[in-house]
């Protein structure tokens, strides 16, 4: 991905500063609020890759969409606008989530489900992933109604699939894969 | 149509369905972050190692070849229509095989061992043999001593093959690389009726589909297919399918070589996988090199035309052979054999170019074919000048190595006063007398397409040449000569020709050979 390893720089060096001053927890929200942000709107991602908008009217236009955000989110707008690096800001924010959650051993399981998670439920996949990992993590549930039933669990690079769809599409290939001829007669 | 049985489709959807499973996995996985040009970079897959297949959510597979710092650049085995950017691709902790048994024969398959001719599945036990192999090591080695018949005059005669040998055929288009090679895919059926079968294998890559149906065709007329595997990757399959198909076939002749038996393999030809190659390498960002091939183009060669080897004979040694596949570990005997006719095309007879080059330091010597030869009727266009084999020579059996052995050296003695030839009759005897036998020898060593010779048959009509038995007999009917000196020792003499192919020559059967063409010569005379 184009700009990822400046990214993981940029966040590694906000993490470190944010440590010193006792404010990684509040930056991680600001870092939060930014990649929801930024995701949802695109208007946002085209004016800080375009290279016709000033510099100035981005470092303003940020500063009033993130007014409450903590003093080293708003200095890394500054050293990122300064750098010609703010396209990477949805990246760099990600990446110090990322790195927050590896410092503070926090692992985050995104479940994606056809119907929302109960408590029960919620229960049963926090005991699955402490059979696959050792460890609990924060769940993070997505609605998919396209996965039919059952759910899919990603933990970092792992996934454990119990869903429908996919032993659909595994079926559907064997009957498809097949070099098999007919021998109706 | 007709009548379906009801208990016969629940049979087969139960046979289909035998092998599923409706189970939940935990796999390692990664996000598609781009795709394009049969190349996806893939974000994850941490642990992914180098030529590791994956799977993509659509069943297609993909092989690892770039593992960067936060992406794995992955080839893409197939269309790759249905990935997008999100999908996700898993480990499949396997490398790159192909199935192999004993059903492959007769078969017409792709790269991943899939059948392509509409038989059906490959019939009988099949073992998994991985495309990337190391080659076999020194000590598992043996010098290549028995004859591959190639049926054609001119090499078997002036460039002998052995089997294990790695001869290169090389020309310009239109010069009769490929007849040459289906020639002696062909003259092996001999020993396959004689239950001594040299399992062929022929890999197309980047050919026309027409072409390989034709050849596929012409294999199946002279009952050349039962023994013969073609692996095929035609010119609209995806680049990375046709950099692999020499590899495919290499695993399907170590099958073959690793269980004892002789195995020759064509690759038809390799400077299409150097240019498919070429493709992978840049779409995947390596920096190119000369002509733009990437720096491992050498390797890539090298490391497949290694694996043709002959396997010492010798039960023992040859079942610790090195990197054997697990599948295949109880079935290794030793004395098989892996030979080798790799095909490169060059343009305008440019030798010195780089894949050319290459590939000639690499194999054991060359079959050179030229257009002017081949214009001027002379076919197969075999320039005996430059073409050499470099082992093939202690591979010959006895009788056409006394034969053949002055040969070589009167053509290269003829083609220097060839060029005299054309100032008339103002030349001493002795000059015409070598033009004289050197014309007749080139007649002799014409050979129509699909027609090989059996090896006796070679050694009487080339000791008639060489012996200058022919004086007689213009050059315009030598070929007729020889079928009819062929037919009668075939009818009279077939004791002679049998003691030839034992590769007898004793002064009994130059006797008999002398007379029957003194004897027939004196018909042909003006």
């Amino acid at each position: 991905m184009k700009g990822t390893r400046a990214a993981q720089r940029y966040a590694k060096a906000i993490l470190e500063l944010a440590k010193e001053q006792n404010a990684s927890d509040a930056v991680y929200k600001d870092m939060e609020t930014i990649s929801q942000t930024i995701t949802a709107s695109n208007e946002l991602q085209d004016v800080l890759s375009s290279p016709v908008v000033k510099s100035s009217l981005v470092k303003s236009a940020l500063r009033e969409i993130f007014k409450n955000a903590h003093d080293v989110t708003l200095g890394s707008f500054d050293i990122l606008l300064d750098n010609k690096r703010i396209a990477i800001l949805k990246h760099v924010a990600q990446k110090y989530m990322s790195l927050y959650n590896e410092l503070n051993n926090i692992q985050v399981a995104i479940v994606t489900t056809a119907i929302p998670l109960d408590a029960y439920l919620e229960e049963k996949i926090q005991a699955k992933i402490r059979e696959i990992t050792g460890n609990s993590a924060t769940i993070e549930n997505v609605v998919d109604p396209s996965i039919i039933g059952g759910f899919i669990l990603r933990i970092g690079d792992l996934q454990y699939n119990a869903s429908v769809s996919k032993n659909f599409r595994n079926l559907k290939r064997e009957f498809k894969n097949n070099t098999f001829t007919t021998q109706f007669n | 149509m007709a009548e379906i049985n009801p208990a016969e489709v629940s049979a087969i959807l139960k046979k289909q369905l035998s092998g599923f499973e409706a189970k939940a996995s935990l796999d390692e996985v990664g996000t598609v972050l781009t795709v394009g040009d049969g190349i996806a970079r893939i974000y994850g897959l941490g642990n992914a190692q180098y030529g590791e297949l994956v799977e993509f959510e659509s069943g297609l597979e993909g092989i690892v070849l770039n593992l960067e710092v936060d992406n794995v650049g992955v080839v893409i085995l197939g269309p790759f229509k249905e990935i997008r950017e999100g999908s996700v691709a898993k480990r499949t902790n396997r490398i790159a095989s192909i199935r192999v048994g004993e059903g492959i024969t007769g078969r017409v398959i792709d790269t991943l061992g899939t059948p392509i001719d509409g038989k059906g599945p490959i019939q009988g036990e099949t073992f998994e043999m991985p495309l990337e192999r190391k080659a076999p090591g020194v000590i598992y080695r043996e010098p290549v001593t028995e004859p591959l018949q190639t049926g054609i005059k001119a090499i078997d005669a002036m460039v002998p093959v052995g089997r294990g040998q790695r001869e290169l055929v090389i020309g310009d288009r239109q010069t009769g690389k490929t007849a040459v090679c289906i020639d002696t895919i062909l003259n092996q059926k001999e020993f396959y009726d004689a239950g001594e079968p040299v399992y062929c294998i022929y890999v197309a890559i980047g050919q026309k589909a027409s072409t390989v149906a034709g050849i596929a065709k012409v294999l199946e007329d002279k009952g050349a297919l039962a023994y013969t595997t073609i692996v095929a990757a035609n010119a609209s399959d995806p680049a990375p399918m046709q950099v692999y198909a020499p590899f495919a076939g290499a695993a399907i002749g170590e099958y073959f070589r690793d269980t004892g038996r002789p195995a020759l393999i064509v690759y038809d030809d390799l400077s299409k996988q150097a240019v498919a190659y070429r493709e992978v390498s840049l779409l995947l960002r390596r920096p190119p090199g000369r002509e733009a091939y990437p720096g491992d183009v050498f390797f890539l060669h090298s490391r497949l035309l290694e694996r043709a080897a002959k396997v010492i004979n010798d039960d023992k040694i040859a079942s610790e052979m090195n990197d054997l596949p697990d599948s295949i570990k109880h079935l290794v005997k030793g004395g098989g054999s892996l030979t080798a006719l790799p095909l490169i095309e060059t343009q305008a007879g440019d030798v010195s170019a780089y894949i050319p080059t290459n590939v000639i330091s690499i194999t054991d010597g060359q079959i050179f074919l030229t257009s002017d030869l081949f214009n001027s009727g002379v076919r197969p266009a075999i320039d005996v000048g430059i073409s050499v084999s470099r082992v093939g020579g202690n591979a010959q059996i006895k009788s056409m190595k006394k034969v053949a052995g002055t040969l070589k050296l009167d053509q290269a003695q003829y083609r220097e006063l060839e060029a005299f030839a054309k100032f008339g009759s103002d030349l001493d005897a002795a000059t015409m007398n070598v033009i004289e036998k050197g014309k007749r020898n080139v007649e002799i060593l014409k050979q129509a397409e699909n027609d090989p010779f059996p090896v006796e048959e070679q050694v009487a009509i080339i000791f008639a040449g060489s012996k200058n038995l022919l004086r007689a007999v213009p050059v315009d009917r030598i070929k007729e000569f020889e079928k009819e000196y062929l037919e009668f020792l075939n009818m009279k003499h077939r004791d002679v020709l049998d003691g030839l192919k034992a590769g007898k020559l004793t002064d009994e059967i130059t006797d008999t050979l002398t007379n029957v063409a003194k004897e027939l010569s004196t018909k042909y005379k003006k």
